[in-house]
């Protein structure tokens, strides 16, 4: 993907694929994939809101989890701050085999395939891979344990820092808290993990964030259900912010809020990132907040991305059809705009099985017969506009 | 209007529920119109009692509930002095309603076909075949396609959508007057809304019934309603024609609301948010309940109940202070302007 | 902040006492308390050492009526009142012992299967199920037999064939805990996986745990009566209410003569019942948290 903005990369999804199995029958055999996140790769720059949208089953919440590794992606690469993450929470053996695959056997192919290593180093388009090349012909020359003992060397502190940088907020203000737990020591939970203070600075640390994100601190000694929706979303917002991440995944963290406590939430959000320079992945299927809180947005149909762009291009100019009916399809609290809507047909096929070519096509009111047999790539038209449709911008609203 | 055209009638609607904390005044002296044919919205928030409001006409309330005051006149009948008995006929017959969970809705262990049918069987005078047939008919009018497949088929087989289409068959069999529908769309994708909001426009065009659009979203409100009811803490804030509404909100509260949301056609940095959370329904403020998290709150708003009153003709507001609002919405607009 | 805490703690209390059926339970427990921690001042000890063994009053098998010396009458020339009030003792050790152990079996077992998921799981399970196919008296009966005659030997076969259901609860429990977003989000945190375990996972998982335990220590004093009364239980002459109950077997034709001894010790067994039951409902409405909303 070409560099849309100065800032720096702070997360890459590199074809990120997530699958779960379907188990059925005595033995627990594999019958079936369900295909939540099926080869998708966007970029999170520093400091940025990256909206992913769609509706549910498109794997927006998978690809989130799979990013924070709160479910294991079935391939694909996760790159934080230039590191290569994917093998962190792998068991050993498999991230042994990972780093083979992905790197030293890659590389050896490339080396043989271009004569030297030098040719094989330079046949890297992105930075990323180049450095890891460099380091493996150049620095551990071609020593293939040496190299994968030093990718697997600290895991444990790699993992820990993984985990301070990249925290979660959930969907669900009642579940997302152990209702057995009190506040200070939901909040402060991380701070201890972390090490980050000890005894009675905990409880300082949790009364600052407390007030940070407009709590009582005097409330730090109740339980969960003492607080009303907003407050514990607050709570959630709390527990992640005290490791002072530099990513959040906001997991349709206003979805299950009143209009005026999500007013509130988003705010906050807002207040914070401007605050604590936070980046986050704002998953969402509410167009109307991805688009107030986003500066870039993905739209994600079937467990792939349909059109990714900057949040102005997007709801200004959609490319992929789908966009196109979902903005339409959105009631907008304006009654003198009666718009003509485009109302899809039918409904979301099953991700198990999902349609051949473009996984639009069964809905798509402009689909033709090239749409069903082949699957159109995400591509670039312009100015960091993504979009996979052989048919960009061709239905109009 | 004239409300003695109405179809139904609500006035002063008190509903209250025993709990074991105290008494919880759910709904707290509404009062509103509907009229054949048109489409009512009934927006607020979680725990303003729009649901409850619905369930007290239907008489549909569980045994802590109680109608602690006020008349429900529909069709010139005083509900409330209505027999049980006839009022299983009423329900279903003249008045229906859907909910936002077809799920929990339907039952589990009957199909959806017989579900229908046994709507028709109760309500009309024909056989089980002929009911069959209106079943089938009216699925395939609610648009769930191969109806003649459909109709044999167990809620849990059905997507979300073509749920939520079944309910509306299974309430609009009887070609009722009256329908509610209680966050019907709430649980369903945007695209799948989009199908259903119209699908529930046409048929209430081809029907003529009346439709109480009971939501917290005030997009779909816009979408679909004509007069609007806007409910804060069991009480009306305020009632006006859709338009209206939109154009000249007359409470605080409403404009809060309208402010809150997130537009797709505008771009503002910051939100305006209402401040606080909803009062405890166990324990609303003195005075307007609104006065918590009102920027334009004063002593008197903290003392005494503002009374819902005519700003203009087919608007009324409950709010002490209309004309400062009208500058203070003035006065912002001209700074989004700037 | 203390004074909040406070007030829910006598609100649980309040609506504890307002019902009727826990306090009923409540006030029985205490009255077995009381007898069993009494035992010596109530019905005395026996003067040839062991307490546990009821003394010979009389070397005549034949039941005798209840008098102002035997309030509760004698037979198979045990006084029946000794039994009764000293058995008490050894209800609560049978119950408690082998709910508590068989607890932390099942525990043990079913957190193990839910955690590592997979073939353990499926092997655990498999054994549950296996266990759970024998007969559970003809199971404990075979192992009394094998094991011996006495009351620590009934103990440790109700124990080997007791834990099942508390590992199925467990398991059941964990795995729905797990899928639960504070789990996740305690991940997230990068806290360790036995510390999820300990800290968000057992805290909502333990409290049905508790409750069917309650409820089942009054059902296993029933068991080990039942095969005391079959002769696999207790040795004769032991303070049980099950062994009292054996020794009115012979007497089945003439209840006329020895009701007593059927009477008081199978009274005293349904209150017990009865009172742990109604604890465990009691308990089941404390530890619910929406009961405190």
């Amino acid at each position: 993907m070409s560099k849309i903005t100065d800032s720096r990369l702070l997360l890459r999804a590199d074809r990120l694929v997530k699958h779960f199995p379907v188990r059925a029958g005595v033995f627990r055999r594999v019958v079936a994939q369900v295909k939540a996140v099926d080869d998708i790769s966007f970029d999170v720059y520093e400091k940025e809101t990256l909206g992913l949208v769609g509706e549910s089953g498109c794997g927006k919440t998978t690809a989130g989890m799979s990013v924070l590794r709160l479910y294991e992606p079935t391939s694909g690469r996760i790159i934080m701050e230039g590191e290569d993450t994917t093998y962190y929470f792998m068991p050993a053996l498999k991230a042994q085999k990972y780093i083979r695959d992905i790197y030293i056997d890659r590389f050896t192919e490339l080396k043989s395939k271009g004569g030297s290593a030098e040719a094989a180093i330079q046949s890297f388009q992105n930075d990323f891979d180049r450095k890891i090349a460099e380091r493996y012909f150049k620095e551990f020359n071609e020593d293939r344990n040496a190299f994968v003992r030093s990718m697997l060397s600290n895991r444990e502190e790699k993992r820990k820092a993984f985990r301070r940088n990249a925290q979660i907020i959930f969907q669900d203000p009642f579940s997302s808290l152990n209702p057995r737990m009190r506040v200070r020591n939901i909040i402060g939970e991380g701070a201890r993990i972390h090490g980050l203070a000890t005894g009675s600075d905990v409880l300082d640390k949790v009364a600052d964030i407390m007030t940070k994100v407009g709590l009582s601190k005097d409330h730090m000694s109740r339980f969960p259900h003492e607080f009303s929706g907003g407050q514990r979303q607050r709570i959630g917002v709390a527990r992640a912010l005290i490791l002072n991440p530099k990513l959040i995944v906001c997991d349709e963290a206003v979805s299950a809020l009143d209009v005026s406590i999500q007013a509130q939430i988003l705010n906050l959000l807002n207040d914070l990132q401007k605050e604590f320079g936070l980046t986050y992945l704002f998953i969402a299927h509410d167009l109307g907040v991805v688009k107030h809180v986003s500066r870039r947005v993905a739209v994600m149909y079937l467990g792939k991305v349909a059109e990714l762009a900057d949040k102005k291009k997007l709801f200004d100019d959609p490319l992929h059809p789908y966009t196109v009916s979902l903005m339409s399809a959105i009631p907008e609290a304006n009654p003198e705009k009666k718009k003509q809507r485009i109302i899809l047909q039918g409904d979301v096929p099953s991700p198990i099985n999902p349609p051949s070519g473009c996984r639009f096509h069964p809905r798509c009111p402009i689909a033709k017969e090239i749409c069903a047999r082949e699957e159109p790539q995400l591509q670039d038209v312009g100015g960091g506009h993504f979009v996979s449709c052989f048919f960009p911008g061709q239905l109009k609203r | 209007m004239d409300s003695k055209n109405a179809l139904l009638q609500v006035k002063d609607l008190r509903t209250y529920f025993h709990t074991e904390d105290g008494i919880v005044k759910a709904v707290d002296g509404v009062t509103f119109d509907v009229y054949s044919g048109e489409t009512l919205g009934i927006v607020g928030e979680s725990g303003c009692g729009k649901s409850v409001t619905s369930l007290s006409v239907m008489r549909l309330l569980d045994e802590k509930g109680e109608i602690a005051g006020g008349k429900i006149i529909f069709e010139g009948r005083d509900v409330m002095a209505i027999p049980e008995s006839q009022m299983m006929k009423i329900r279903g017959n003249d008045m229906a309603m859907i909910f936002q969970e077809p799920m929990t809705a339907l039952n589990p262990v009957f199909t959806v076909g017989f579900q229908i049918m046994e709507a028709i069987l109760l309500h009309q005078d024909v056989n089980k075949e002929q009911a069959r047939t209106m079943a089938i008919d009216m699925l395939r009018k609610v648009g769930i396609p191969e109806p003649e497949k459909r109709v044999d088929e167990y809620p849990h087989e059905l997507s979300g959508g073509m749920r939520q289409r079944a309910m509306i068959a299974m309430a609009l069999s009887c070609n009722p007057k009256l329908l509610f529908a209680d966050e019907p769309t709430t649980a369903l994708d945007v695209t799948i809304q989009a199908q259903i909001l119209e699908l529930m426009k046409s048929l209430q065009e081809q029907y003529g019934m009346a439709l109480v659009m009971i939501t917290h979203d005030l997009g779909v409100i816009a979408e679909m309603a004509q007069r609007v009811v806007v409910m804060y803490a069991g009480k009306v804030v305020e009632y006006a024609e859709v338009l209206t509404l939109f154009k000249k909100p007359r409470h605080p509260y409403t404009w809060g609301l309208m402010n809150a949301i997130p537009k797709l056609d505008e771009d503002k940095e910051v939100l305006y948010n209402i401040p606080g959370v909803v009062p405890d329904p166990l324990d609303f403020p003195d005075g307007c309940r609104f006065n918590t998290r009102c920027p334009l709150a004063t002593d008197k708003c903290r003392k005494e109940e503002p009374p819902l009153v005519e700003v203009e003709e087919n608007h009324t507001s409950a709010c002490w202070y209309v004309d400062k609002l009208v500058e203070m919405i003035k006065v912002s607009r001209a700074g989004e302007g700037a | 902040m203390a004074v909040k805490r406070k007030s829910e703690f006598r609100k649980i209390m309040k609506k504890y006492w307002k019902n009727g059926t826990a306090v009923l339970g409540t006030c029985l427990l205490v009255f077995f308390i009381i007898v069993a921690v009494f035992a010596p001042q109530i019905a005395g000890v026996n003067e040839m050492g062991n307490n546990y063994q009821i003394p010979r009053v009389s070397w005549s098998s034949k039941p005798i009526a209840p008098t102002s010396e035997h309030p509760f009458g004698v037979i198979g020339g045990r006084d029946i009142f000794y039994g009764v009030v000293w058995g008490t003792r050894t209800a609560f050790r049978l119950g408690l012992i082998i709910t508590g152990f068989s607890a932390l079996i099942g525990v043990a077992i079913g957190s193990i299967s839910a955690y590592f998921g997979g073939w353990v799981d499926e092997i655990l399970m498999r054994i549950v199920d296996i266990f759970l196919s024998i007969p559970f008296l003809v199971a404990a009966m075979v192992m009394t037999t094998i094991l011996g005659k006495g009351l620590d030997k009934v103990i440790i076969a109700l124990i080997i064939f007791g834990w099942m259901s508390t590992a199925r609860l467990i398991r059941g429990n964990i795995l729905q805990a797990r899928e639960e977003q504070y789990v996740l989000a305690a991940k997230a945190l990068g806290q360790k996986d036995w510390k999820i375990i300990m800290k968000h996972i057992l805290p909502n998982t333990i409290f049905p745990v508790v409750v069917q335990m309650s409820m089942r220590i009054g059902s296993y004093v029933i068991t080990a009566a039942g095969l005391s009364f079959l002769g696999v239980g207790a040795e004769p002459g032991y303070a049980d209410w099950g062994t009292i109950l054996s020794y009115s077997r012979n007497w089945m034709t003439m209840l006329n003569e020895s009701w007593f001894a059927i009477v008081f010790p199978g009274t005293a067994m349904v209150l017990f019942v009865l009172a742990w039951n109604l604890v465990g409902d009691a308990l089941r409405d404390i530890f619910d948290p929406r009961m405190r909303s």
